[in-house]
């Protein structure tokens, strides 16, 4: 298993309730991400953010924006990937 | 999934937990709202579960323990009753924020002079210190029975001895080890120990509270229903009640009735103890030395103050990646981060990238902790 960093969009929100709001409102549109630890580079402390494509930003925002999730920060850093093979 | 997270709660619950509430919430009133057969029947239980805890605790009076909704509201009772105008306080490093935070409002509230005692390198309490800061005068002393973020014990006794020896109280947050851990109020001179339901009790979450020593004056946080004294303008002072306004919690406390009697039906908290710190010790061992892996806590210094919690990081990456990496190839749960204690993160150095926390409990078995040592062995490897 090789191990790899990939540009990830972070999304990271004010509250733990409106982190597990993104979870639904993406479910429900059919967003692709999925929820991970706050990283360290992000913010410190505890919390959940949201990890998606670097490209689906812009669809994601949109959704969010529409659905009045609030959120505090939106960053593309470079997350690590288990990859086999 | 491969549950590790037994410091942030008890997952897993023992089936009497799961049917003692449901049960509850099938045929219970509201303690001491009447005279109802499901009234009185949920006095039954507030009643029983308040005789487990202080037996579990070593509480003389079982009307000195008075339950909440977790140990964080106990702690913020428990030190707003107590601390008053320009008092001086003094706590520790170790400390979660339902300590440090209930403090700094009282030093910007009550202009409360608080003072940390700090650790060494493996995150043990510096006791000389401890015996420097508390000087006479000193209201009282915060102090955790055993950290959130290492799980390293804290020799209560101790503290207490010199927190009296100044005068000063002692507040006990035995959050992580109620239920794991032996604790007895009056052998350890503890004066008010605060406890949460849901972590080594097994009970369910919406529980907790705090036993208070006979002759300790606690003044009520909350003030509302009591069921009693209802045309007196202020709540009354009577024990517990002065501590419970409103409706008890009565099919929570059910379970962590069941949760209690579970415990003891298997040894007691130090038997359940010796459990899971068997199982964390065996994945110390299979974690320790291996190349770009950092293990904190006294695993080296003194593993009889550790309880049941490998606290760990991996060379080259963030706690967060590490958890996440253990979770999406193991299905590993486990928690990254500051653990709500950022003055023991600041200690250990750890502030920027947090600790990954690997907490075992009682239904974990030896086969999963190996998993995740071959998991963590696996990450660390690249």
């Amino acid at each position: 298993m090789a191990r790899v960093r990939v540009p990830s969009l972070v999304v990271t929100f004010p509250t733990t309730a409106a982190a597990m709001s993104c979870e639904e409102c993406c479910e429900r549109r059919g967003l692709p991400g999925r929820m991970i630890p706050v990283p360290g580079e992000v913010a410190a402390g505890c919390g959940l953010a949201w990890k998606a494509a670097a490209g689906d930003r812009d669809e994601l925002v949109a959704a969010l924006d529409a659905d009045g999730v609030p959120v505090e920060g939106m960053t593309v850093i470079e997350l690590l990937e288990f990859r086999t093979g | 999934m491969i549950y590790l997270d037994n410091a942030a709660t008890t997952m897993h619950k023992p089936r009497e937990v799961v049917d003692a509430v449901a049960a509850a919430m099938c045929s219970l009133g509201n303690a001491g709202r009447g005279a109802s057969a499901g009234a009185l029947d949920a006095g039954r239980v507030a009643l029983r579960c308040r005789e487990a805890v202080a037996r579990l605790l070593g509480c003389p009076r079982a009307d000195h323990v008075c339950f909440s909704a977790n140990s964080t509201a106990a702690l913020n009772a428990a030190l707003s009753g107590l601390v008053g105008q320009g008092d001086r306080v003094v706590t520790t490093v170790l400390e979660h924020n339902s300590v440090l935070r209930p403090l700094a409002r009282l030093a910007d509230e009550r202009g409360a002079e608080v003072a940390y005692v700090g650790c060494d390198a493996h995150g043990l309490l510096d006791m000389a210190e401890l015996e420097r800061l508390v000087v006479p005068g000193t209201r009282l002393v915060a102090v955790t029975h055993g950290s959130n973020v290492t799980g390293n014990l804290v020799d209560v006794a101790r503290v207490a001895e010199i927190a009296h020896a100044a005068g000063a109280l002692v507040v006990a947050d035995a959050s992580q080890t109620a239920g794991s851990a032996p604790v007895d109020m009056v052998a350890m001179g503890l004066d008010v120990v605060c406890f949460t339901g849901h972590k080594g009790l097994m009970g369910p979450q919406g529980t907790g509270g705090m036993a208070v020593a006979e002759g300790v004056d606690v003044r009520p946080w909350a003030e509302g229903g009591s069921g009693v004294h209802s045309f007196e303008r202020r709540h009354p002072l009577e024990w517990p009640t002065r501590m419970e306004a409103g409706t008890l919690n009565c099919h929570g406390l059910a379970g962590l009735l069941a949760g209690i009697e579970y415990i003891e039906k298997n040894g007691g908290p130090a038997a359940v103890g010796a459990r899971e710190h068997e199982l964390a010790r065996r994945l110390y061992e299979g974690v320790r030395g291996v190349p770009g892996v950092t293990v904190y806590g006294a695993w080296e210094a003194d593993p009889a103050l550790c309880g049941s919690i490998v606290a760990l990081n991996v060379d080259g990456l963030d706690s967060a990646e590490v958890a996440d990496a253990l979770s999406e190839g193991w299905g590993v749960a486990c928690r990254a981060g500051a653990h709500c204690a950022p003055l023991m993160h600041r200690a250990l150095g750890t502030e920027r990238r947090g600790i990954v926390r690997l907490s075992c409990g009682w239904f974990n078995t030896e086969d999963e902790i190996d998993t995740v040592v071959a998991a963590v062995r696996e990450i660390a490897a690249g």
